[in-house]
């Protein structure tokens, strides 16, 4: 075969092999779990879930219907010397276009977490699996003395609440919501309003921005967050005398700890639309498996108050609290 | 101090080299001068000048300058200066003992066709150069080669073995097993931040405004600092000293000309290019539609007149690259990037055999995210290096030479984001490094030769970088005429780094920083050596083995999720490989092959993986063919092994958050998530891809016309590039695309 002849052949070949593999980007497949449990300091209804993995038969996880909830584990909350048991329930779920079968969750009524308490969980499977996990539930905040208490405030445009922790490295969720009665039909009805901290213009409308968890110790509301806020508890009704607001805000800060702060920031994430990031971080605090174990308090600002003026300058009633 | 034994060591012997050679100094005579190309009187670097009658000779440096040291005095000798491409030229010299005889000379470009078909960048002619991993790249090289979209000095490293990249869409390349910011980009003896327009896609680096590009894979020699994997060394054209000329061209991406000419007792250039359509960019962009804008503007002046300085010449040379993607909407993100550079260079050739180099340069880069009204977070970067350095060389009369310099750097650098929940990083730091260097050239042996020196950074730019000592080694040996035994050893620093999220493949920001004091320096150490075969005129064949150690790389933490964790991470790296390259170069054909076998790994907290840049093999052949009558065809076929990425395992329900409801878990919270294997540990389908080209060049009166064609991946092969979790797409690299181009030269 001449030089020439082989030279052809190769220059075949690389045609030929211009044919497109096969790629699979599924490695080898263990199952694992997922244990969710944020425990609460304001209430004592303490929830969980636990789901294990799973693997649809293309790429797009939402083609998989079966519903991975496991029922039957032992889950074990230990909280200041005393060992708390899950049991398991479900609820009906409101999203059916996946999963039909109902919500399987497990809860326990017992109790409701402090500040600064350690702890633990144990998670028993039905195949004998074991997760486990630990925390410290956040430390308590206090609120600065310079944080705002009028509303109007004076010679200022901002309301700013300001608090202190002990804690390193946790997230915060505040809230600031006007109370009010609104008469329906005759009836007296009690609402919230929640107010943002400021409006952006999207296209020709205003967009609302609520707070999100954050590392911050300060939030600052925008005085004209707060004037639409007003504005919108009646805005399609003339009739300003049906509403009669509170003097007394809602200002409340959740605290989280720090697995939690930890999850929230993995989760948060979002890139822009042109890098391309092949691997994602995941956070997880349970060991032998994924999900979170954690915890949350609230704290309430009660200082903050509207000026009775200021109120019925919308035309509303005002309510004046001690 | 980390290696006094073997610092005392180098130092000793350097100490006892220099003793020596003052004592037995004697008299003989020397040759000197610059080549240059006649027709427009650009410096030829790399040519070589011989002399017939002692058999020796030398090939000039980056600046066209050559030196023959110890020619026996009181004789005529006959210097012969010969550079592919153009007329070998002969001179009769009488050399005078004791007296530096000055010969510049011009040499003839030939026909267009033998420029264009034959390799550019001769062997140097002394047998015992201590040039282990250094690639030397003509411009005339990088015309020949397909060019894609657009001509490209990175793209066309990637023909190099022991350079690798992740794929068609980013001309980032990666050198033995190092990550891209350990790649050190000079551009007349400056650094360069962000090498890169349209995300990473091509160069700034205009190859019109390209004189010669040095590019070292490893074991680099003292007088370089600052990285520890690789250098490019990119020294761009004077500009014409004999008259004015013009050069336009046009790509489907942009449009681009230089002006230059001669002004008294010097020359000047002027280059510039700018985007004008990026509707092919949508290829690159899985059909995405990308507004980039991007522009590139080049200049350099000379200056050189017996009457200010004898032997002088001095350059003042600017760079600025601006690149923008701007969505023409509020609601969009905005970025922003720009590189200015500024610089002054004196070079002095003394009476003596002695030569130096003053630079004074000024080196920014700035990079913005600005968010509008999108859910981005502000992001901002700036670095402002000022560097002075100073080079000089002494020559020996028996050959041997000693380099001394001194560099004193301050980086002015500025680092803030805010990331997705609102932690805001803020760096801002001033630091300086002041740093010399002092190398023995042992070159009296014909048949051997050895580069030892050190650095010594006597203040860092780091807390832990000051006090620390860069030593290195190169030798050759070449125990017959036709094999050369080559090696070289050396340690190396890095304190500026990319603060670079090693699972982005396309990245839209590299900001850099001065590394925190909470880390050490990044070091590496080079292990390599090799054999040059050079049987038959025509054939070259080099094989060279490596190992690299990287220690304190400083990584991203992927962890980082309060403003307590640290943003990096310190890891270590190795690599190791061998290295085939294969040239048979005889009119009218020119075949390259060139192949690699390589690993490369990392080990961060624990984990150890695969860079995303590991590939086990890679291959490539280039043909070059002169069809005659300025008709240029070649063909470039890469090959890879697979690279490595992370397996999906499966999925599971995650919880999100719900702040509007803390009160308990729902269904309504729960989505699917990525349940991901061990990181890198598949690998993707191999990459091979096949490029042609055809060029015909052609003159009408003084118009010199150059249009081009080229097929990218002629067969179309679709080569992933990434696989897409979220919706399950694979996404390819470039599939099969026509491009042109036009040059025309007045």
């Amino acid at each position: 075969m001449s030089v020439r002849k082989a030279i052809g052949f190769i220059f075949i070949g690389v045609f030929l092999i211009s044919c497109n593999e096969d790629f699979n980007p599924y490695g080898d497949y263990v199952e694992k779990y997922a244990f969710t449990c944020i425990l609460k300091s304001n209430e004592n209804f303490q929830t969980a879930t636990l789901f294990k993995s799973y693997r649809p038969d293309g790429y797009d996880p939402y083609t998989y219907t079966t519903d991975p909830s496991i029922v039957g584990a032992d889950i074990r909350v230990w909280y200041n010397d005393t060992v708390f048991v899950f049991s398991d329930s479900s609820v009906t779920r409101e999203d059916t276009s996946r999963y039909k079968t109902p919500f399987s969750f497990y809860y326990n009524n017992k109790f409701f977490v402090g500040n600064r308490k350690t702890i633990e969980l144990e998670v028993l499977l039905p195949n004998g699996k074991r997760l486990r996990s630990n925390s410290l539930t956040p430390g308590q905040i206090t609120f600065d003395n310079n944080s705002e208490v009028i509303i109007p405030p004076i010679g200022k445009n901002i309301v700013q609440v300001i608090w202190k922790t002990l804690d390193e490295g946790t997230f915060f969720l505040p809230k600031l919501a006007i109370r009010y009665e609104q008469k329906i039909n005759g009836e007296v009805v009690y609402k919230e309003k929640d107010i943002p901290t400021r409006y952006v213009t999207q296209g020709n409308e205003l967009t609302p921005v609520y707070p999100v968890p954050n590392a911050s110790i300060t939030v600052v509301y925008q005085m004209n967050a707060v004037i639409k806020a007003l504005q919108e508890i009646s805005a399609s009704d003339p009739n300003k005398n049906n509403y009669a607001v509170f003097q007394n805000l809602l200002f409340s800060c959740i605290a989280f700890d720090q697995p939690s702060s930890r999850y929230l920031s993995s989760t948060g994430g979002n890139v822009d639309d042109l890098t391309v990031s092949v691997d994602v971080a995941d956070y997880s605090n349970i060991e032998g498996g994924f999900g979170l174990f954690g915890s949350y308090s609230q704290k309430k600002y009660t200082r903050l108050r509207f000026l009775q003026d200021y109120i019925e300058s919308f035309g509303y009633n005002f309510i004046v609290e001690d | 101090m980390r290696f006094p034994s073997t610092n005392l060591i180098l130092f000793l012997f350097l100490s006892i080299i220099i003793s020596f050679n003052y004592a037995l100094g004697q008299q003989p005579g020397n040759i000197r001068g610059f080549v240059t190309d006649s027709t427009n009187g650009e410096a030829l670097t790399f040519c070589n000048v011989y002399l017939k009658e002692v058999n020796t000779g030398a090939s000039t440096n980056e600046r066209g300058l050559y030196l023959i040291k110890s020619v026996p005095s009181g004789k005529e000798y006959e210097l012969t200066v010969s550079y592919v491409g153009y007329k070998t030229k002969t001179l009769k010299v009488f050399v005078e003992p004791d007296v530096v005889t000055q010969v510049d000379v011009a040499l003839i470009p030939l026909s267009v066709e033998l420029q264009t078909i034959e390799k550019v960048g001769e062997k140097i002619v002394r047998e015992n150069s201590t040039d282990i991993s250094l690639e030397r790249i003509s411009v005339k090289e990088l015309e020949i080669l397909p060019k894609g979209v657009e001509t490209d000095i990175f793209r066309n490293l990637q023909f190099i073995p022991g350079v690798s990249t992740t794929g068609d869409v980013t001309a980032k390349y990666y050198v033995r097993g190092g990550s891209g910011d350990q790649n050190l980009i000079l551009l007349n003896g400056v650094e360069i931040y962000n090498p890169f327009h349209s995300l990473g896609l091509f160069s700034v680096i205009d190859p019109e405004m390209i004189n010669s590009i040095e590019f070292y894979k490893g074991g680099f020699a003292s007088e370089y600092s600052g990285r520890v994997s690789s250098v490019m060394d990119v020294i761009s054209k004077d500009g014409n000293k004999n008259r004015f000329g013009f050069k336009g061209g046009l790509s489907l991406l942009t449009a681009k000309g230089l002006i230059e000419g001669p002004i008294p007792n010097g020359s000047f250039m002027i280059t510039g290019r700018m985007s004008y359509n990026n509707d092919v960019l949508k290829k690159f962009f899985n059909e995405q539609t990308v507004p980039i804008d991007f522009y590139d503007i080049s200049y350099k002046l000379n200056y050189s007149s017996a009457d200010i300085f004898e032997n002088a010449k001095f350059s003042i040379f600017g760079f600025l690259s601006n690149d923008n993607v701007d969505y023409n909407n509020p609601l969009r993100e905005q970025f922003k990037w720009n590189n200015n550079l500024f610089g002054f260079e004196w070079l002095q050739v003394y009476d003596i055999p002695l030569y130096s180099r003053l630079g004074i340069s000024l080196s920014t880069f700035e990079g913005e995210v600005i968010p509008n009204l999108s859910s981005l977070k502000p992001r901002y970067n700036n670095i402002k290096d000022f560097t002075i350095n100073f080079d000089m060389n002494v020559v020996y009369d028996n050959r041997d030479e000693i380099g001394l310099g001194l560099k004193l750097k301050t980086i002015d650098s500025k680092f803030n984001q805010v990331n997705y929940v609102g932690i805001k990083s803020d760096l801002e730091n001033f630091a300086g490094n002041l740093s010399l260097y002092g190398k023995y050239k042992f070159l009296q042996w014909k048949n051997f030769g050895l580069d030892a020196g050190t650095r010594f950074n006597i203040t860092g730019l780091s807390g832990n970088g000051g006090g620390t000592f860069e030593p290195r080694v190169s030798l050759t040996y070449r125990f017959i005429p036709s094999i050369a035994f080559k090696a070289a050893w050396g340690i190396y620093l890095q304190e500026l780094i990319t603060v670079t999220d090693e699972s982005e493949i396309i990245s839209i920001f590299d900001p850099w920083i001065i590394i925190p004091d909470y880390l050490n320096p990044e070091r590496s150490i080079h292990y390599i050596a090799g054999f040059n075969f050079d049987f038959i005129r025509g054939i070259q064949f080099s094989i060279e083995g490596y190992y690299k150690i990287l220690q304190d790389i400083a990584v991203v933490n992927d962890q980082k999720f309060t403003r307590y964790d640290p943003d990096l991470l310190a890891g270590t790296g190795e690599s190791y490989g061998l290295e085939f390259l294969f040239n048979y170069s005889i009119d009218p054909f020119n075949i390259t092959t060139s192949y690699a076998l390589s690993w490369a790994y990392k080990e961060v907290d624990g984990w150890l993986y695969y860079p995303k840049y590991d590939a086990r093999h890679t291959a490539n052949i280039l043909l070059e063919f002169n069809l005659g009558d300025g008709w240029i065809a070649s063909s470039v076929w890469n090959f890879s092994s697979g690279y490595p990425f992370t397996q999906i395992i499966g999925f599971y329900d995650k919880y999100f958050f719900n702040t509007n409801s803390l009160n308990g878990l729902s269904s309504g919270e729960f989505q699917p998530y990525t349940y991901l294997g061990d990181k890198n540990i598949g690998r993707l389908p191999t990459y091979h891809r096949l490029d042609l080209s055809l060029i015909k060049r052609l003159s009408i009166n003084l118009v010199n016309i150059e249009l081009g064609i080229s097929a990218i991946n002629v067969y179309d092969r679709k080569n992933i590039f990434y696989f897409n979790r979220d919706t399950g797409e694979i996404v390819n690299m470039l599939p099969f695309l026509l491009t042109g181009t036009l040059k025309v030269e007045l």
